[in-house]
């Protein structure tokens, strides 16, 4: 099974809202769907769930039209999409049955989810009685009642509390580890490194950057250092030549061009006999490739 | 059958129509504002159907109580004088009004009878009878210290016998006498017109005005209520998650019949209430009605129920539903939030109640040229037309002309509708105007 989305395009007037968006998901496993506010994201989702019209492009799951198996998707969108005065219990069976559930299989599957995320005492509450947090543990429940093989999560962990948040997280691995699809979408850069093996960031409806994520890491090469001494090495910093790409209490953050640059340095620090506290080098983090990739986008 | 529905469904898209149906019949029906709405409309119907024979019954026992006799009154003694030139037994028949009360001729003379009234706290009246040259005139004494209530009756009761006597004592025979005392009633009708009765006015005119308006409350309310659903669905983001599932269209389809299914319901309601309360009054009327009782003959209406007539006024209240509910189908997607609501349906509420007032005032003005116009025009048929049916206020080619107009505009509209809902049904942000709709209708 794969998911190929060629192409995409969506326009609102002379507003081009998705720009010939193209990706491929050829295994189970998280993609990302990463941009800035506006890029054209929940444009994209929207179109793959068939709520909205392409313009031109193709959506394809396994040969067939993506729009035309949505019993098979689950979607948890950004906002908190809930009737307020109708019974939880009510508006998931509803939910079930429209994606081809009995209300047997409904009434089970909402029973096992609800003790999943432990909130049995909310099912017969109505929605506007739950807090957010418990409105979007409803609402992922939802998405999840008909065991979709392709899930679509818009900012899944937003507005969450910690516990609430590692629950969450569980539920996804959970989810991954049954070889499920999922399209995560988030601006919560951490959370989508823990995840995610393939990406796409969008910028003004086009796509910036795509691929796996380790892979685009490498590219880079490891060329973020971190280091610390007691001493501060500011001007030996700047003596080799280096970028400081940030400076905090706890460390400096600079920029080399390769690892021989990283080992000068650090043999300066050893023959001046400073007392280093912190030596890391690593690979740029996907914070700071979308950073980079976005700015340079703007530039542009 | 089942294979060409299936195939039929798939094809236009509207898998899930059924469950949506569901789901909004069962959660209006558990909700107050219907439950609230449905017994307050029965009520009103079976008060309203049920006056039609009660009132009449009760004005009937009044007048034959106030006819054939007074019954007990506070007045004990009334004194007759009788000091014209007539020969009438004035004591005799005011004794029959009022068998409680001691009436006499007066033996004392008139001065000494005003003397005592005047000190007297005993509830006694003197009438006097008495000729000038002007005529007739009755005099009623009472005490000043004592409030006395019956004067004025007794004094109507006294003028009668008077009337009656005076004709009597000129010769008339008693049957004439009763023939040229009875009312005499006066109108005014344009040639070529029949005198009407109050039946007559009640069907012709008030019939067709109260069941315009119920049927207007039931075809705009429902249809308002399509809207507002959408809206609350827009603006709490659920919306979002009924389009993963089902398709704009669904969605709508599913709301408008189940409201139109509400509708009809309470539309069936009220007319099977209304007969059987009519029908139970009647009984009811029957057995506290004076003699004078005449019921009145709705027979013109009622007659006119007949199984086909029921069966073509169902057909265009359900076509008048559809009509206004697909305009506010479209209007409530026109917006993402409930404080728009007014100004998004304001043209679809204009063309309610501009169809309304076609329909409510037309068969009191009674213009061909405004019958035809409201019958054809497409916003005031839904609530003119049925009326008229039953009435036979129209003919069948115009009936037929009626509701042709109005399905080729449920289909318009509706063509109109299924181009453009999947764009707008998740439109958010400012109002979405006439002008934009037709704009997304030509880019689809």
């Amino acid at each position: 099974m794969s998911i190929q989305v060629e192409n995409l395009v969506k326009t609102f007037g002379d507003y081009t809202a998705v720009d010939n968006l193209s990706f491929s998901i050829d295994k189970p496993g998280v993609f990302a769907l990463l941009g800035t506010n506006g890029a054209g994201k929940t444009t994209a989702i929207r179109m793959l769930l068939g709520m909205l019209t392409k313009n031109s492009g193709t959506a394809l799951w396994d040969g067939k039209p993506m729009e035309s198996l949505t019993t098979q998707i689950g979607y948890l969108a950004e906002e908190r999409g809930l009737y307020p005065k109708i019974d939880v219990i009510d508006q998931l069976l509803y939910f079930a049955q429209l994606k081809g559930l009995s209300t047997a299989q409904a009434k089970e599957r909402i029973d096992f989810w609800f003790g999943r995320l432990n909130i049995e005492e909310h099912k017969n509450k109505k929605a506007s009685q739950l807090s957010k947090g418990n409105q979007q543990k409803v609402q992922l429940v939802v998405a999840l009642l008909a065991d979709p093989k392709l899930l679509i999560l818009d900012e899944p962990l937003s507005g969450l509390d910690p516990v609430n948040a590692d629950q969450f997280r569980a539920v996804i691995k959970e989810e991954i580890a049954k070889d499920k699809y999922i399209i995560m979408s988030s601006h919560q850069m951490a959370t989508i490194e823990e995840f995610c093996d393939d990406l796409v960031i969008l910028d003004k409806g086009k796509s910036i950057l795509k691929g796996n994520l380790n892979e685009i890491k490498k590219g880079y090469g490891r060329i973020n250092l971190s280091i610390k001494c007691d001493e501060d090495i500011t001007g030996l910093i700047m003596q080799s030549g280096l970028t400081i790409l940030n400076k905090t209490p706890a460390q400096t953050m600079v920029r080399v061009k390769d690892e021989s640059q990283a080992k000068s340095l650090l043999k300066k620090i050893v023959d001046n006999d400073l007392s280093l506290v912190k030596y890391e080098l690593r690979e740029p983090s996907l914070h700071e490739i979308f950073v980079e990739k976005v700015g340079e986008s703007i530039e542009s | 059958m089942k294979y060409l529905w299936k195939r039929s469904v798939s094809q236009l898209n509207l898998k899930g129509t059924g469950k949506v149906f569901k789901f909004t019949l069962t959660q209006q029906l558990k909700s107050r504002t219907f439950r609230i709405t449905t017994v307050v409309i029965l009520i009103m119907t079976i008060l309203i159907a049920s006056a039609v024979n009660i009132i009449p019954a009760l004005i009937s026992n009044d007048d034959d109580n106030e006819v054939t006799t007074l019954g007990d009154i506070d007045v004990k003694e009334v004194y007759v004088l009788n000091e014209s030139d007539l020969d009438i037994d004035i004591v005799s028949a005011l004794s029959a009004e009022m068998p409680s009360a001691n009436v006499a001729k007066l033996e004392k003379t008139e001065e000494s009878i005003i003397e005592e009234l005047e000190e007297t706290t005993e509830n006694k009246i003197l009438i006097k009878l008495s000729k000038d040259e002007t005529g007739y005139s009755i005099l009623s004494i009472k005490p000043p210290n004592i409030t006395v209530d019956e004067d004025d009756l007794i004094l109507y009761y006294t003028k009668s016998v008077v009337e009656s006597g005076r004709l009597l004592s000129a010769g008339v025979n008693a049957d004439d006498v009763e023939m040229l005392l009875s009312s005499i009633s006066a109108e005014s009708i344009t040639a070529g017109e029949e005198v009407k009765g109050l039946a007559e006015v009640l069907t012709e005119i008030y019939v067709p005005m109260i069941s315009g308006l119920v049927l207007f409350l039931l075809i705009y309310l429902y249809g308002y209520w399509v809207a507002t659903s959408i809206v609350a669905e827009k603006s709490s983001r659920v919306m979002e998650l009924l389009l993963t599932s089902v398709k704009p269209l669904a969605v709508v389809l599913g709301k408008l019949i189940a409201m139109g299914t509400l509708a009809l319901t309470q539309f069936t309601l009220l007319l099977l209430s209304a007969g059987i309360s009519y029908k139970i009054s009647g009984g009811f009327a029957d057995s506290m009605a004076g003699e004078s009782y005449n019921p009145l003959d709705l027979s013109t209406l009622t007659n006119a129920f007949t199984p086909l007539n029921i069966i073509v006024v169902l057909i265009i209240f359900i076509l008048g539903y559809v009509l206004y509910a697909e305009m506010n189908a479209i209007a409530g997607a026109t917006i993402s939030s409930a404080e728009d609501m007014q100004m998004a349906v304001m043209r679809v509420n204009l063309s309610a109640v501009v169809g309304f007032y076609l329909s409510y005032f037309s068969p009191a003005v009674d213009n061909e040229m405004l019958n035809t116009i409201v019958a054809l025009c497409p916003i005031s048929s839904p609530f003119a037309l049925p009326t008229m049916i039953i009435m036979d206020k129209i003919s069948i080619g115009m009936a037929f002309a009626s509701i042709l107009i109005l399905v080729v505009t449920i289909v318009i509209v509706l063509l109109f509708a299924a181009r453009i809902y999947s764009s707008i049904v998740l439109h958010t942000g400012n109002r979405l105007r006439i002008k934009d709709l037709f704009s997304i209708y030509k880019q689809k």
